[in-house]
């Protein structure tokens, strides 16, 4: 089992869609950080980069943008497989197909935390060069530290969470621009027309379990004088619920089947 | 020890709004240890379904499979790391290079590095290792998947149409290749359409088609077997259309076949020779025509069709 994990991460390293949208995403926060920190410098007087209240912020934003790169490399990663046929040749060398797909999601997750931690690094250490050049990096204590860690650790689950569903309708369409279409269709139109006119589905909506699992709840209005309050703990449920929906059957079909 | 057994196995596919395919229909097949085993059938007559199921990649819906004497699909975890194997074409990333997809493969049973350089050197592929697979030819990508069959040192090497896209000197290659695994103790167990191939190559054979085994045994014995169905003699005799004439009346089959008759239905050589002697027509050549792996072949197959 750890061989073929670490077969499985060695050719995720050795994807060039992988290296290329991982150099995006670090590419993006690099942007970003370097922004800051223009902005910082520019401000007049005393800065107001205050590193407590940003680097939160930046979690954050690392939280949707690891969601965003975990969905494509999930996607590319199960489909380029199935283009390719490369999982029949894998299960004549492990044939235990539980397994096989085990290791693939526990790579594939491995992967995404690491780009994740990464990514995390990266912008951090833009939030704390901004506050330290023209703002605030005072009041960091253990409180402080232990609320950005937990921010962190919610943005490496999101990521986490986006992987393993593309991973999983990449899996059951057996295509990456199947999952990747899948997904832009439920963000770009399912989802908003969900939102508009089917209003009691929006506890249910992945884009509102996001923004509670970050932000710690949201409120939804389910009519004109009706709203729900969806905490950091629904926003999870709701997440996980997908996750395991669509890679367990995703799994059960996997096993099942014959593989051609 | 039989290193294949199926016992009656029975394989459909369902079809949307059409009936159900059936590829396997109570198949027998029993495979000795060692040698190169041909694995012949039309198309549609069910062998790559069968090499699935012996891989685990397809379940049939009844009967038994044994490999290695494990029941498949349950023991194949034990018995895996013995087998190596090429399903139809090639199975690699295209946009990884030979040796890269070997190593990868290699990973996952803990092989070296150095075992990759060794089958890329058996196939004739060292210099192009390190080349992308998208840019290999038909035959280069062949000679990478019977390479990866061969990674494990495997003590059966099931290879579907192993001769597929390469060329003459490729398919010598490939057979003297296989001849030698099969002489070293591997079971070598080969589907393929090339008859000439399978004549020269395997020592034992398998005919299959829709599903069912209709003969098997020794290359030898499956010929002779055909040929003492058929019966079919060579004459060489002077005056050509007299004898054939006379011996259609006699109640043989016959045929004129440019400078000789082909007959059938004699039961020794002699009742040819005595029924023109009493014509006063010598025969000046007589043979039994010899059948070949493709026309005993041709006559199983187009039977059971």
């Amino acid at each position: 089992m750890t061989r073929l994990f670490q077969a499985e991460m060695r050719r995720l390293a050795a994807r060039r869609a992988v290296r290329w949208l991982t150099l995006a995403l670090i590419g993006v926060l690099f942007l970003i950080g370097i922004s800051a920190l223009r902005d910082a410098g520019k401000s007049p007087g005393p800065g107001d980069f205050v590193f407590r209240d940003r680097a939160p912020e930046g979690a954050n934003i690392v939280g949707g943008a690891l969601a965003v790169y975990a969905f494509l490399v999930g996607a590319t990663y199960a489909g380029a497989e199935w283009a390719a046929g490369t999982v029949q040749a894998l299960l004549l060398w492990e044939p235990r197909r539980v397994r096989v797909l085990l290791v693939k999601i526990t790579a594939l997750s491995v992967w995404v935390l690491g780009v994740g931690v990464l990514a995390h690094a990266v912008l951090t250490s833009f939030a704390a060069a901004a506050s330290r050049s023209d703002g605030s990096y005072t009041g960091l204590d253990g409180h402080f530290w232990r609320m950005l860690l937990a921010a962190d650790a919610r943005a490496l689950v999101m990521g986490v969470f986006g992987g393993a569903l593309a991973f999983g309708i990449a899996g059951l369409t057996h295509s990456t621009g199947a999952a990747l279409g899948a997904g832009f269709v439920y963000f770009a139109i399912l989802e908003q027309v969900l939102r508009g006119l089917v209003r009691w589905s929006n506890p249910y909506l992945v884009g509102n379990a996001f923004v509670a699992w970050l932000n710690g709840e949201l409120v939804i209005p389910l009519s004109s004088t009706k709203t729900v309050l969806m905490t950091r703990a629904d926003g999870g449920l709701v997440m996980l619920g997908y996750a395991v929906v669509v890679v367990g059957v995703m799994t059960l079909l996997f096993a099942r089947r014959d593989v051609t | 020890m039989a290193v294949i057994e199926v016992r009656g196995a029975h394989k459909e596919y369902r079809r949307l709004r059409r009936p159900p395919q059936r590829a396997l229909d109570g198949l027998d097949l029993n495979v000795g240890e060692g040698g190169v085993f041909g694995f012949l059938g039309p198309n549609g007559s069910g062998k790559t379904t069968t090499i699935r199921v012996l891989l685990g990649l397809a379940r049939p819906d009844a009967g038994e499979v044994r490999v290695l004497g494990r029941p498949i699909p349950a023991g194949l975890p034990e018995v895996i790391p013995y087998i190596g194997a090429l399903v139809e074409s090639p199975q690699l990333f295209p946009s990884f290079s030979g040796r890269r997809n070997l190593r990868l493969l290699a990973g996952v049973a803990g092989l070296p590095d150095s075992r990759v350089d060794e089958v890329l050197e058996r196939v004739g592929l060292t210099d192009r290792g390190g080349d992308r697979v998208r840019g290999y030819s038909l035959g280069m990508r062949q000679r990478l998947g019977i390479a990866a069959a061969l990674l494990k040192e495997p003590r059966l090497l099931v290879l579907d149409e192993p001769s597929n896209g390469l060329d003459p000197a490729g398919i010598r290659e490939v057979r003297e290749l296989l001849r030698s695994l099969g002489a070293s103790g591997v079971t070598v167990f080969v589907s393929s359409h090339l008859l000439g191939e399978v004549e020269q190559m395997c020592d034992h054979v398998a005919i299959v088609a829709r599903g069912r085994l209709l003969m098997t045994g020794t290359v030898r014995e499956v010929i002779a077997a055909n040929r003492q169905s058929t019966g079919e003699l060579r004459v060489v005799v002077g005056e050509q259309a007299a004898a054939a004439e006379l011996l259609r009346n006699r109640g043989f089959a016959v045929e004129e076949d440019g400078s000789h008759l082909v007959v059938r239905g004699a039961s020794e050589a002699a009742e040819i020779t005595r029924t023109l002697a009493s014509e006063e027509m010598y025969v000046s050549e007589l043979t039994p025509v010899e059948a070949s792996l493709e026309s005993v072949f041709f006559e199983l197959t187009e039977g059971a069709s």
